[in-house]
């Protein structure tokens, strides 16, 4: 149990793939920019920007939880190489339609995005569930909207994903 | 048995997610059904046998059985009172399907 809840974070976090303090003015900016990255470090396939800009047009993904607005956009699974999910904590919050409305229901301010690169092996509900998990403990969203490293994003993801304590120092 | 249905836009992380949660959810209230995720472009085909929707994705199109807000199950906001319409919902199928 515990291996696997290991596995799971080792699987899918990756220090190079957290972005902190980033500028993006929008959707289709952030899109361009994180697409360009993943498909550099080898994450996706060239499809992938224009499979993940058509996916959030037609099926948006803002969520609004109970501390924090949210998104976890993500792409069919034939764009990916590997599995991977990048954490972005932009500079300022990027507007995302909701999850289930459309284009002219009010925004949701995503002050956290949590880009998936997951595909049907079964781990994808696994880590979604426990993501989803974090995402609605106030507590754990405020650390990782408040955390001044990369380091100590993942930090906070691996201890909640894993159970080990914490030793950000 | 009640049948449900979960769609979103691939059928492989949201509405898998949110089918494994109100599976955990149902099977603790001891209420027997079956659960099953499914890529929004076949749902025309799955809802045929299906008693209850559990909806995702926003459609224009209306339907003939009660449909249930998905994105509850996934934020926790709101899931008391979507869960106790489902249950609702899949007692009325089972007393139809008994009567």
């Amino acid at each position: 149990m515990a291996n696997e809840d290991v596995q799971e974070f080792d699987v899918f976090f990756k220090p190079d793939l957290v972005f902190r303090d980033v500028e993006y003015p929008d959707t289709s900016v952030f899109f361009r920019k994180i697409a360009d990255v993943l498909e550099e470090k080898g994450y996706v396939q060239p499809t992938f920007y224009q499979a993940i800009t058509k996916r959030e047009e037609n099926y948006p993904t803002g969520l609004q939880t109970a501390s924090v607005g949210v998104a976890i956009p993500h792409a069919d699974p034939v764009n990916l190489k590997k599995p991977f999910i990048s954490v972005i904590r932009p500079k300022n919050p990027i507007e995302f339609s909701p999850m289930g409305g459309s284009q002219d229901d009010p925004k949701v301010k995503a002050e956290l995005i949590f880009v998936l690169g997951v595909t049907r092996d079964g781990l994808q509900v696994k880590v979604l569930q426990k993501l989803m998990a974090m995402l609605s403990d106030e507590s754990l969203t405020d650390a990782l909207i408040r955390a001044g490293s990369d380091r100590e994003t993942l930090k906070i993801i691996e201890t909640f994903f894993t159970g080990k304590k914490a030793t950000v120092g | 048995m009640a049948k449900i249905i979960v769609a979103c836009g691939s059928g492989v992380a949201t509405s898998q997610t949110v089918a494994s949660k109100i599976n955990k959810l149902l099977s603790e209230k001891k209420i027997k059904s079956t659960v099953e995720a499914v890529d929004i472009k076949s749902l025309d085909k799955f809802i045929k046998g299906a008693d209850v929707y559990v909806s995702i994705v926003r459609t224009n199109k209306s339907f003939q059985i009660p449909v249930i807000n998905g994105i509850a199950f996934l934020t926790g906001m709101g899931q008391d009172k979507e869960f106790e319409k489902l249950v609702n919902a899949i007692k009325e199928a089972d007393a139809h399907k008994a009567g």
